[in-house]
C-alpha cells in the first residue's frame, strides 16, 4: 500500500511538472486552457443542457442568439448551445477512442518494421504503404456497409489511416533507435529484443508520437465533421458538432451564424490539440527540455569527471 | 569465470535469408575471424590488442551471440562449462549482464539519451533478478558511488554528464549484477588521456576486487600495459603473437604487434617532443 501510494505520488507530480512546463508557454496555456474547457463542457453537458436535446421549438426556426437561445437555433428549432454542449462529449469519445486505436496500430507496426524476419519486415512496410494509399473516406464508405453510419465507422476509418501515417513517420526514429549502440547495450546486459524494444525504441519515438496523436485527435474531430456530412458519421439524432455543421452547412449564405458556431468551435479545438501536442513534445524529450534538464541539477558535476 | 576460446571462425555475408528482394542481391562472403584461439583464466586481466578493422570487437559480439542472423559463426567458446556457440537465444541472454558484463567504446551512444541513467544502470538487475524496487534502488545508488559518482546522479540524463562520467555509468550498468567476466570494448576510445588513466585504474580496482576476470580489448598499447597481464595481437581476424603484456611491449615479435608497439612510441614521443 505505500508502495503504492508513493508510486502514485510520483506519477502525479511527473504528471504535474509535465502540465506546469505546457502551461508557462503561451500556446500551451491557450491549449490546456480550450482543452480544460471542452473537459468540463463534456461533465457539465452529461448531466444538464440549458434545454433538452428532445425539444424543438417549431415556431423559432433559425433564430438569432437571444436570453432564450444563447447561440440562436437550427433549421428545425432546436437550441444550438444545448446541441453543441452535447457533441462536446461525442467527439471526445471520438478523439480518445481514435488515438489509443492509432497509437495501438502504429506501435504495433513499428514493432514489426523493426522485426529481426526479413520478410516480417517487409511485409509490414509494404502493408503500411499500400493501405495508406487507400482515403479515409475510402475505408470510412466500406466499413459503412456493414456498420451503418455510426461512431464506430469513425473510429476505426481514422484509428487504422492515423496509426498507419503514425507508423511511417516514427519509423526512422524507431529504426535509428533499433540500430543504436545503446539498444546493442542492453541486448549485451541480456535484454531480449521485446524488452529493448518497450525499454529503449518506445522511449524514443514517444516525442514524435505525442506530436503526431495530437494532430490525429485533430484531425479525427474534422474527420468527424466531413464523414458526417457525407452521411456516414455519427448517426441521426446524435448530438455532435460535425452533425451541427451538415445540418447547417446549405443554409450558410442565408443563417450564417448556424455554421460559424460549430465552426468555429472545431477550430478552436482542432489548433488547440496541436498546440497542446508541440508543448507535450518539448514537456516530454529531456534533450529539448531544459527544465527536465534542471530537475538534475544536484547532480555532482565535480565528481567523477 | 573462465573463458576459453578455441578455433573460432567468424564469416559475414553469403546467404541474406528470407526476404522479399532478389536472391541475386546476396553479399560475397567474407571472412571476419579466422581459427582464433584464446583463452582468459579466472581472475585473469587478458588484453586483446589490434588495429581498427582487425576483428577485435566481432570476436566479444560473435562469443555472446550478438550478431545478426547473416554473420555464421563457429568454433567453441566455453564459459566455465557452458558451451556459447551455437547455445539458444534464450540460455545466451541469460548469460550476458549476468555472468558476463559488457563495457562499450563511446559511452555517448551507448546510454539511451531519453533514459535516466539510474533506470538504465536498473535495467539488468530488473532482468536478471528478482528484486523489490527499493533493493534495486539501493544497489544503484552504492554501485554510483562505487564507481565515484553520487547516487543523485542517477536522475540524471546521459547529455548532462561529462565523457568520463557517462563512461563510469556504462562501468556501473556491467558491474550491477556482479558478473564474474567483463568484457571491455575499448572503453577509453573516446575520452581523453587523464580520463582514460581514470577510467583505467577505476576499471582494475573494481574487477580485481570483485574477484572477475577482464578481457579487454584495445588499440592502445599504453593503455593495455596498465590493464592487461597478457595479451594477444590480432590481425586480419587472425591471432599473430600471445604473451605477457610487458614482454609484447618490449619485444613484439610479429610485424603487427610491432607496428602498433612502434607507433605508440612515435605518438607518445611526439607529445614529448611537442611540449
Amino acid at each position: 500500500m505505500k508502495g503504492f501510494r508513493s508510486r502514485l505520488r510520483r506519477a502525479l507530480s511527473k504528471i504535474g511538472g509535465t502540465f506546469g512546463y505546457i502551461w508557462h508557454r503561451g500556446e500551451g496555456r491557450f491549449a490546456l486552457i480550450v482543452l480544460g474547457i471542452w473537459l468540463l463542457v463534456c461533465i457539465v453537458a452529461a448531466f444538464w443542457t440549458p434545454e433538452s436535446l428532445d425539444t424543438s421549438d417549431g415556431y423559432n426556426t433559425w433564430a438569432s442568439p437571444s436570453p432564450a437561445h444563447p447561440l440562436g437555433t437550427d433549421g428545425t428549432g432546436r437550441d444550438m448551445l444545448s446541441w453543441l454542449m452535447a457533441g462536446s462529449g461525442t467527439e471526445l469519445q471520438i478523439v480518445v477512442a481514435t488515438c489509443m486505436l492509432a497509437a495501438l496500430i502504429g506501435i504495433v507496426f513499428i514493432s514489426f518494421t523493426l522485426a529481426r524476419s526479413a520478410l516480417a519486415s517487409e511485409i509490414a512496410v509494404v502493408v503500411t504503404d499500400t493501405l495508406l494509399s487507400i482515403p479515409i473516406v475510402l475505408i470510412a464508405l466500406i466499413l459503412a456497409v456493414p456498420l451503418g453510419a455510426s461512431l464506430t465507422v469513425i473510429i476505426i476509418a481514422c484509428g487504422v489511416s492515423y496509426g498507419l501515417n503514425l507508423a511511417r513517420i516514427a519509423k526512422p526514429q524507431a529504426v535509428l533507435a533499433a540500430n543504436s549502440r545503446y539498444v546493442e547495450a542492453a541486448r549485451a546486459a541480456g535484454s531480449s529484443r521485446g524488452r529493448a524494444f518497450f525499454r529503449h525504441v518506445l522511449p524514443n519515438v514517444i516525442p514524435v508520437m505525442s506530436v503526431q496523436l495530437s494532430i490525429c485527435a485533430g484531425t479525427a474531430i474534422l474527420a468527424e465533421a466531413g464523414l458526417t456530412y457525407l452521411g456516414i458519421g455519427v448517426p441521426a439524432g446524435t448530438a455532435s458538432w460535425g452533425a451541427s455543421l451538415s445540418a447547417s452547412a446549405s443554409f450558410i449564405s442565408i443563417f450564417p451564424l448556424t455554421v460559424v458556431w460549430p465552426g468555429a468551435l472545431i477550430t478552436i479545438v482542432v489548433v488547440a490539440l496541436n498546440l497542446f501536442g508541440d508543448s507535450l513534445r518539448r514537456a516530454v524529450d529531456p534533450v529539448v527540455n531544459s527544465q527536465l534538464r534542471a530537475a538534475a541539477e544536484e547532480v555532482e558535476r565535480g565528481s567523477g569527471k | 569465470m573462465s573463458l576459453i576460446i578455441k578455433h573460432l571462425h567468424v564469416n559475414i555475408g553469403g546467404d541474406p535469408g528470407k526476404s522479399l528482394r532478389r536472391r541475386s542481391q546476396k553479399a560475397p562472403e567474407k571472412k571476419i575471424l579466422r581459427d582464433v584461439s584464446l583463452h582468459v583464466a579466472d581472475r585473469e586481466r587478458v588484453g586483446l590488442v589490434g588495429a581498427s578493422g582487425s576483428g577485435k570487437s566481432m570476436l566479444a559480439m560473435s562469443v555472446m551471440g550478438l550478431l545478426p542472423r547473416t554473420v555464421h559463426v563457429s568454433g567453441s567458446a566455453v564459459l566455465d562449462g557452458t558451451e556459447l556457440i551455437g547455445g539458444t537465444p534464450q540460455d545466451l541472454a541469460d548469460i550476458r549482464g549476468r555472468a558476463v558484463g559488457f563495457i562499450f567504446q563511446d559511452p555517448g551512444t551507448t546510454l539511451n539519451p531519453v533514459v535516466p541513467v539510474g533506470k538504465q544502470i536498473e535495467q539488468p538487475l530488473r532482468r536478471h533478478y528478482d528484486l523489490s524496487k527499493e533493493d534495486r534502488r539501493e544497489r544503484v545508488s552504492a554501485m554510483l558511488e562505487k564507481v565515484g559518482l553520487g547516487a543523485s546522479v542517477a536522475s540524471a540524463y546521459p547529455h548532462e554528464l561529462s565523457g568520463g562520467q557517462q563512461q563510469r555509468v556504462g562501468i556501473a550498468c556491467a558491474l550491477i549484477t556482479s558478473p564474474k567476466l567483463i568484457i571491455a570494448d575499448e572503453p577509453t576510445t573516446a575520452l581523453d588521456a587523464m580520463t582514460q588513466l581514470q577510467i583505467v585504474e577505476l576499471l582494475v580496482q573494481l574487477v580485481d576486487g570483485a574477484g572477475a576476470s577482464l578481457l579487454f580489448i584495445t588499440h592502445d598499447f599504453s593503455v593495455l600495459a596498465r590493464v592487461a597481464q597478457r595479451s594477444y595481437v590480432l590481425e586480419s581476424g587472425e591471432i599473430v603473437e600471445e604473451g605477457d603484456t610487458a614482454g609484447l611491449l618490449a619485444n613484439p615479435s610479429s610485424q603487427a604487434g610491432d607496428r602498433l608497439v612502434t607507433a605508440a612510441k612515435e605518438l607518445t614521443f611526439a607529445r614529448k617532443e611537442s611540449r
